[in-house]
């Protein structure tokens, strides 16, 4: 682009330009992330007190989960810092599973400007579980597991996103979250000990690649009346694959002694999913009802109905000499499709003005959300084990005009406390001979958060 | 308005600042633990895994009875209240070509560690009919007592029947048997219906027989269960020792399962058989069928099941040979 | 001769873990930083500017210069280095390397005794074929260790400066790191089933940089930065038990070791503007390679231990200038710079093959920048020369056993690498 090009253009084009251009050159990089412990969890304190119904009234930096649109919004810099745990209690058939604690650090940032005239701004969101970045795990197909509290939330969240303000009361953002996939070779190559396999020489060779798996959020916001604040927003989905070759060639044999086997083979390429995130599609309100009383509405539709079996298929080529008599591996079925469906969930939350003073005004806040399960009555050969989900939320805040003389905006300290109902749902087998049977699921999950908002 | 400075306003501010970002300079609560697997639900159907051996624990695993002299085939169990398990086997004769056989009782907490109550004899051929052979036993708890059916006989082979009060300690037996020209026992009462399955001597696969009180039967016209004859099958040119189990799942709702063992070929003079352990189920105790392909559950050596499903977990007793003698084994699921 | 093939759906693929080792999504390891440097200027100065910095560059080169920054800026943009690397005149093949650069500073609007004086910054360079890749060859195996693969690793680095009064400036970061811990249990089911167990962590591991800056006098500005070591460590168990299925049993596989490393490094800087305009800045950096770990350990308990890398400690100079103008409405720099880039690797005349040349690097480079304007850019673009002081390798025959296999007799390496980028920046 040429300077006298961007001497003429209109501001606001010139900051779509910018954005788009910011944009692609994000598209076209790779960085992890997913969005999966924000999905089931929420972002921020002040979110999850409001059952997450903020993609329309998020004024923070968790727009950056919520809408980016939102991120134009405001002249300060925007930080948020805050910690939340979401606890699962979930049982089957009485007996508790013992699924993961998700927990962790959640960031945001927005820093807003000016460029020709028009107001954009940058951010970027960051959860940051403080067991592991993130954990993959694979279980064999019929494997019972709580298919959205087994290993999903057991990642982080991130997310670099752009907005900017159109004329209209219009506001627009995006960004790009990330994902990685796998793609490599492992050889090994040396002696396999036989009959010791402790005495087995095997050096190793490696060639693997993290490759990148990236989606998309975007969002948009309308400012119709000074009170009423229309959105919507996208988040993609993505799935991880990994696809991986294992390759271990050598003799077998004991070392030092001729071998038993020449030039024998073990090839393995696998290919599995993980850590799938659906697409999801948000229509949402936010009402400043009166000056105590804002209400926010989330209308969200999540596409499940593309979920795939997420275990591995394995290609197995052995060539082990003399031995190949012996091998004794059976065929095996293709794996079962899941069924799932899409959902549509909705959101409502409230935030009440409780007490205003010049130097402090306290906020309590409510929620509910409703989340049916996309997973349907595990009758056949997988066992995806969900339910639908009631989610009570509450909260409450107190904001400080601004901390020692340093800080010289507002200062926000939230707190929330959630909880989840899965009331019980039974599965009932199609056969008799359905190696895991019948069983009835049920749980909650109790959540909470701690955050801290600054404005500089 | 800007605030005037405070210190406590700094501090506190200092204060959430760490609490926040202190678990991301590694100070939170990060841990190996990862749950997600514990209790899983179980209908028994496995596949289940021998006991893997453990120096550390005085068991000899995966064997649950085993000795030098001895061989321990054909297993039952049942559950025992307060934990555990009270399990029965046939002690064949250490005298060839035949000898008296018995069935001995133990009772066990955890098959990892010694039984509470080492083996015994519990039932010994003392009827005529039983030509001094007694084996294959097969125990139902019916809710007040323990009802054993049991194989005996040698030139008329059939299955007796048996009660105990004491928990299998001391038997009163029927003084005839109760399916003459059957053998090797597995029974099942769902609370109104009883339901044997057995073999039969010339004849292929697995017979089933209903009772309304556990004495009197009405026997199949036809086996439920033959030998598949498919290449590589496990069950190829045998099938025999079934063991039935009514099986009620937390829903309310309850099926008819069977464990059996299946010979996929027979063995060479002198060597011994080596049968894998197979599993169909029926809701009505009429239709009978798989979860997908015929796999055996149990890979081979392994005979003669025994099953008991309490509630996430399953154990397996089977029988095989261990060293020089025939042993009876632990196989679980999970 | 006979095969067993099939389709079996397993949990995870036995190896398939391993690679998460490099795998971490989001591991970082500063190897093109160490290699090439950071941002859009730096690089065409040879690597200098710890005690010039003061935008995002500076989470890397020097965090202090962040307590410095006068503007929200926003930078985006890409790098390209092409390799040609050779073996007894043979090109290795080695794949070029791109990634992206984005960036950002902003100073904090605070009140009171921190008014002006506190800037954040964060910096990530991502590169556009692999954000993490780990390439080993068998132990032995002749392989430019240093650079065939270590251009492709994320970066992510956050970093805080403070500006103590006119002189001093001081700041720290951390670069995000990432360890892959794991296991895999491959088993049969009571079927003969291949099935698994697997479970792959990522966990963090943070590297910090800190830094000072001291304007000495008016016209010297004198800089130092010590950066903690960077690995990227992977150790997955690979256990089984298939006696079931297979009539060998498979020892336990241990893949294991680091995908990614960086060393110790501690640098000193004087930037002195001669001029109005003109700046020349000598640098030197002490790197402490003599920790470099093995890129894969034994697999196996019974492999004969490997050979230590052996490498030692180096000292890197840096010589650069930059001329800064008016034109072209705004400011025009003209930049360039020389770095003797002394290798830690001796002659490679035992088991380990892991090569390394002397470089010379010759960077230029090129600012414009337009600040105040409508749209107030920043341009950068940079351009180096690595050419590789020629190096032969002998193998010591009494270091190996009688019939062992060595990998070559004599091997002589050179080559070059050309790497450039380009950067544009908004003041917001």
């Amino acid at each position: 682009m040429t300077r006298a090009r961007l001497a003429t253009a209109a501001p606001a084009a010139l900051a779509a330009t910018a954005a788009l251009a910011a944009l692609a050159a994000l598209a076209a990089t790779a960085a992890p992330a997913a969005a999966n412990p924000a999905d089931l969890f929420g972002f921020g304190a002040r979110a999850q007190g409001m059952g997450g119904a903020l993609t329309a009234g998020t004024d923070d930096a968790g727009a950056n989960y919520y809408n980016p649109a939102l991120l134009a919004g405001g002249d300060a810099i925007r930080i948020d810092v805050g910690y939340q745990l979401a606890q699962p209690l979930l049982s089957v058939d009485g007996h508790s599973q013992g699924v993961d604690t998700s927990r962790g650090l959640a960031l945001g940032l927005a820093v807003p400007g000016r460029l020709a005239g028009a107001r954009l701004a940058i951010g970027a969101g960051l959860f940051l579980p403080d067991q592991q970045l993130t954990r993959t795990r694979t279980l064999p197909s019929p494997q019972p597991r709580w298919a959205l509290y087994d290993n999903r939330p057991q990642r982080l969240f991130l997310a670099a996103n752009l907005a900017f303000e159109l004329p209209g009361g219009v506001s627009v953002g995006g960004g790009i979250a990330y994902m990685s996939g796998m793609k490599g070779v492992v050889q090994l190559e040396g002696i396999v000990g036989f009959p010791d396999p402790a005495s087995s020489q095997l050096v190793l060779d490696m060639d693997v690649d993290l490759k990148t798996i990236r989606y998309a959020q975007a969002g948009v916001a309308w400012q119709a009346t000074p009170w009423l604040t229309l959105a919507a927003s996208y988040r993609g989905g993505f799935r991880l694959v990994l696809d991986q070759t294992f390759r271990l060639s050598g003799d077998i044999g004991s070392p030092g002694a001729p071998p038993l086997v020449e030039d024998g083979f073990l090839h393995l390429r696998t290919v599995a999913q993980d850590l799938f995130q659906p697409m999801q599609v948000t229509a949402a309100l936010h009402a400043q009802l009166t000056p105590r009383l804002a209400l926010g509405f989330d209308l969200a539709w999540h596409r499940w109905s593309v979920f795939e079996n997420p275990a591995a298929n394995i290609d197995i080529e052995l060539d082990i000499g003399d031995f190949n008599d012996l091998v004794n591996i059976p065929p095996q079925d293709p794996l079962p499709a899941p069924h799932f469906h899409d959902i549509a969930v909705p959101r409502l939350g409230v935030e009440w003005v409780a007490r205003r003073t010049p130097r402090r005004v306290w906020r309590v806040r409510g929620g509910y959300t409703y989340e049916p399960s996309p997973a349907p009555e595990q009758s056949g050969a997988t066992n995806y084990i969900d339910g639908d989900k009631h989610t009570l939320a509450t909260g409450a805040g107190v904001e400080l005009p601004g901390l020692g003389g340093v800080i010289l905006r507002p200062v926000a300290i939230d707190v929330s406390l959630v909880t989840t109902f899965l009331p019980e749902r039974s599965h009932r087998k199609l056969l008799a001979a359905d190696p895991v049977g019948d069983y009835r699921a049920r749980g909650m999950v109790i959540g909470g958060a701690l955050s801290s908002r600054w404005r500089f | 308005m800007p605030a005037r400075p405070r210190a406590s306003h700094a501090r506190a501010a200092a204060a959430v600042a760490v609490l926040a970002l202190a678990p991301a300079c590694g100070i939170g609560f990060a841990d190996d633990t990862s749950g997600g697997h514990d209790d899983l639900p179980t209908s028994g159907a496995g596949p289940f895994g021998r006991l893997p051996v453990d120096e550390t624990t005085p068991a000899d695993e995966p064997w649950l009875a085993t000795d030098r002299t001895l061989d321990f085939t054909e297993p039952a169990l049942v559950a025992r209240a307060g934990g555990g398990f009270v399990y029965f086997v046939t002690r064949e004769s250490p005298d060839l070509p035949v000898g008296d056989s018995e069935i001995w009782r133990g009772a066990i907490r955890d098959p990892r560690q010694l039984p509470d109550e080492p083996l015994a004899p519990a039932v010994i051929a003392d009827q005529v009919w039983e030509e001094g052979h007694v084996a294959a036993p097969a125990v139902v708890d019916d809710g007040a007592r323990l009802v054993m059916f049991y194989e005996g006989g040698l030139t008329t082979v059939s299955i007796g029947r048996a009660v105990s009060s004491d928990g299998g300690r001391t038997w009163q037996k029927d003084p005839a048997p109760v399916l003459v020209g059957a053998r090797a026992p597995g029974v099942a009462f769902d609370g109104a219906l009883w339901l044997a399955a057995f073999t039969r001597p010339g004849e292929d696969g697995i017979w089933l027989a209903r009772s309304g009180d556990g004495v009197a039967w009405v026997v199949d016209a036809a086996p439920t269960l033959v030998p598949t004859g498919v290449e590589d099958s496990f069950e190829r040119v045998a099938v025999g020792s079934p063991w039935l189990a009514w099986v009620v799942e937390s829903t309310g709702r309850g099926h008819w399962a069977m464990w059996y063992a299946g010979l996929e070929k027979f063995p060479l003079e002198g060597d011994l058989p080596r049968p894998a352990v197979g599993y169909v189920a029926s809701f009505d105790g009429m239709a009978w069928g798989r979860s997908g392909a015929p796999r055996p559950v149990l890979a081979a050596p392994a005979g003669a099941p025994a099953v008991l499903v309490s509630g996430p977990r399953a154990t397996l007793l089977f029988d095989g040979p261990a060293g020089r003698r025939l042993a009876v084994g632990v196989a679980t699921h999970p | 001769m006979p095969r067993v093939r099939g389709l079996y759906p397993i949990a995870l693929p036995t190896l398939a873990s391993c690679a998460l080792a490099l795998a971490a999504p989001a591991p970082a390891a500063a190897s093109p930083l160490e290699l090439f440097g950071f941002g859009g200027r730096s690089p065409g100065l040879a690597g200098a500017g710890v005690a010039s910095s003061e935008g995002y560059d500076a989470v890397f080169l020097n965090p202090g210069g962040l307590g410095l920054a006068s503007r929200k800026r926003a930078t985006v943009g890409g790098m390209y280095g092409d390799f040609a690397l050779s073996m007894d005149g043979a090109d290795t093949g080695t794949e070029s390397a791109g990634g992206l650069v984005i960036g950002g500073a902003v100073p904090m609007p605070l009140g009171g005794a921190a008014r002006d004086r506190v800037g954040i910054g964060f910096g990530f360079h991502i590169p556009t074929v692999a954000i993490n890749r780990a390439r080993a060859p068998y132990p032995g195996e002749p392989v430019f260790t240093l650079l065939e693969s270590r251009s492709h690793v994320i970066a992510m680095q956050f970093a805080v400066g403070v500006k103590l009064d006119e002189r001093w400036s001081v700041g720290a970061g951390i670069m995000a790191l990432a360890v892959l811990r794991g296991g895999i249990d491959v088993t049969t089911d009571g079927s003969g089933r291949f099935t698994t167990q697997s479970e792959q962590r990522l966990q963090t591991r943070f590297s910090p940089v800190v830094g000072a800056r001291w304007r000495w006098r008016d016209d010297v500005d004198l800089g130092a930065v010590f950066r903690a070591p960077s690995r990227s460590d992977y150790d997955i168990r690979v256990t089984n038990d298939l006696a079931d299925v297979l009539p060998v049993t498979l020892p336990e596989i241990r893949i294991a070791g680091a995908a990614q490393y960086d060393p110790l490094t501690v640098a000193v800087e004087a930037a002195w503007r001669a001029r109005p305009g003109l700046t020349v800045t000598g640098h030197l950096a002490w790197a402490r390679w003599s920790a470099f770990p093995y890129p894969t350990l034994n697999p196996t308990v019974g492999t004969p231990p490997q050979e230590a890398p052996d490498f030692h400690d180096t000292a890197i100079p840096r010589l650069a200038v930059e001329h800064t103008r008016r034109a072209l409405g705004g400011t025009v720099s003209a930049r360039a710079g020389y770095a003797f880039l002394w290798s830690p690797a001796g002659e490679q005349t035992g088991r380990q093959s892991l090569l390394d040349n002397h470089r010379h690097l010759v960077a230029t480079g090129l600012g414009l920048a337009w600040p105040g304007r409508l749209v107030p850019l920043h341009l950068d673009a940079w351009v180096q020369l690595h050419a590789l002081v020629p190096r032969r390798h002998a193998k010591d025959s009494g270091r190996f056993l009688p019939g062992e296999d060595v990998p070559f007799d004599v091997l002589d390496t050179g080559g070059r690498v050309v790497v450039g980028g380009l950067t544009v920046g908004v003041d917001l």
